[in-house]
């Protein structure tokens, strides 16, 4: 993700709407993808009016920002697409997900054996096996996963934004892996045992 | 819930597989599993190696962001380990840490301990596939792209906002702007300075004489009022009207209908010409 070069940063942060609009092309992707992956496949049809939002919220707040303090913009935002995302998923009282979930496989829906996760690995079915997977892992798990592993956030962006330590963080994205080797194992086995 | 005091409710007994999920993340279980998870322990000398391993590859992920040693303080083993030498990782480290191996997050030193205990070890090796493939399965989730239009909307959006902070901004310059703040001073001060004057002359008594005041003052009649002094009412310096000539009936009343023809008259005797 490109940070805004500093006189459209400075322009934007004065109100400059067309300076802002180059701050959204920057940004909607990454962010539209995050708020997508931590809200989960159930707010699919909301994910466009979050992202939209978060810009506002963003552009609001925006005056604020003081890049002199060393944050960068891009943690900086993120932390609004963080703040932002629990709030929608706290409003909405979704259930908190136990530890145990999926961990037979009977609440992630599996493809048929008869496809090979190789060849297919962009099939619908899949993909929304490994949304669910990913949805059942606790919410500041789902975070670091998908900062690190989607957005390439490096370890001490992700702390800054969590604002816990490195370790923590590190720590919290190694057990949302292996929840998800548990939870996709079946997708990854074409027979007992053995991978395809 | 004290030691003294067990909690005496049954606990669900632990798989190793699930053992092996929480291991991780033991300091976070809830009472009921963390007796579960000690209970297993307990009793699985495996798992207790497992977790004895893991606490100490804990203990090194710890240390990940300790301050740089300096130069020449570099511990020996962590050169032996990045030349290849000394002891290769435990099977219970290398499963642990195979996600950051994988993921290229692992300090060098540690990732060469790990590729040792991978060249000997199949169990390892196979974990270590299982990993990638998992790896590659969810990278392989796609997000939707936003629209295209997206930009345009959150700016239309903003847009009566920004229109309504600019009228308030120019409001308030108007009142509080830098050009209008030196006229609305100045006028300030001078309507206080004003008052101020004004209230110091009543508290003297004095002032200036009008033009009134002063005509009364030259007639030698008291004046109705001053400031500072009772007022004392006097009888007003009334012109008594002569009568013109051929008329004996002098009078304080005035009707022009009674001197037809005199115009002037009035005005004659009240100012004297």
């Amino acid at each position: 993700m490109d940070d805004l070069d500093f006189q459209t940063l400075e322009l934007a942060r004065a109100g400059d709407l067309d300076a802002y609009r180059e701050f959204v092309r920057a940004y909607e992707r990454p962010i539209h993808h995050t708020v997508f992956r931590l809200v989960g496949s159930r707010f699919s049809a909301e994910v466009e009016d979050i992202t939209q939002d978060v810009f506002i919220k963003l552009f609001r707040a925006l005056p604020q920002f003081d890049p002199g303090r060393g944050t960068k913009l891009s943690s900086w935002v993120f932390t609004f697409v963080k703040n932002y995302c629990f709030d929608v998923l706290k409003r909405r009282r979704l259930p908190m997900i136990s530890i145990d979930a999926g961990e037979d496989g009977a609440t992630i829906p599996i493809p048929s054996r008869s496809q090979g996760p190789r060849d297919e690995l962009s099939s619908r079915e899949i993909q929304e096996a490994i949304a669910r997977a990913v949805g059942l892992l606790p919410r500041e798990q789902r975070l670091a996963f998908v900062l690190r592993e989607y957005e390439g956030l490096a370890y001490a962006e992700i702390a800054e934004i969590s604002q816990c330590s490195e370790g923590t963080i590190k720590s919290r994205i190694h057990r949302a892996k292996e929840a998800l080797r548990f939870r996709l194992r079946r997708l990854l086995f074409d027979t007992e045992g053995e991978l395809p | 819930m004290s030691a003294d005091f067990p909690d005496p409710r049954p606990v669900a007994p632990l798989s190793c597989d699930a053992f092996r999920e929480r291991v991780h993340e033991r300091d976070e279980l809830p009472a009921s599993e963390r007796r579960a998870f000690e209970r297993h322990a307990d009793g699985c000398r495996p798992c207790a190696r497992l977790l004895l391993e893991v606490e100490r590859l804990d203990d090194l992920l710890l240390q990940w962001h300790a301050p740089a040693p300096a130069a020449g303080a570099i511990d020996d083993k962590i050169v032996a380990a990045l030349r290849g030498e000394g002891p290769t990782a435990s099977c219970a480290e290398t499963n642990a840490s195979l996600h950051h191996f994988v993921g290229g997050d692992l300090e060098p030193w540690l990732a060469a301990r790990v590729e040792r205990h991978l060249v000997r070890c199949d169990s390892c090796r196979d974990h270590l596939d299982e990993v990638q493939h998992s790896r590659k399965v969810w990278l392989a989730w796609r997000a939707p792209d936003p629209p295209e239009a997206l930009a345009e909307r959150i700016v239309r959006r903003l847009e009566p906002a920004t229109r309504a902070a600019r009228r308030r901004r120019r409001a308030f310059d108007l009142v509080f702007g830098a050009v209008a703040v030196p006229r609305v001073a100045a006028a300030l001060v001078l309507t206080s300075l004003t008052l101020l004057a004004i209230g110091v002359m009543r508290a003297r008594g004095g002032g200036t004489v009008g033009p009134a005041q002063q005509r009364i003052e030259e007639n030698g009649d008291t004046p109705i009022f001053s400031y500072g002094q009772p007022t004392t009412i006097v009888p007003l310096h009334t012109p008594r009207f002569e009568a013109p000539a051929g008329r004996s009936d002098a009078t304080d009343s005035f009707s022009p209908a009674l001197w037809p023809g005199e115009k002037g008259s009035l005005r004659r005797a009240m100012h004297g010409h």
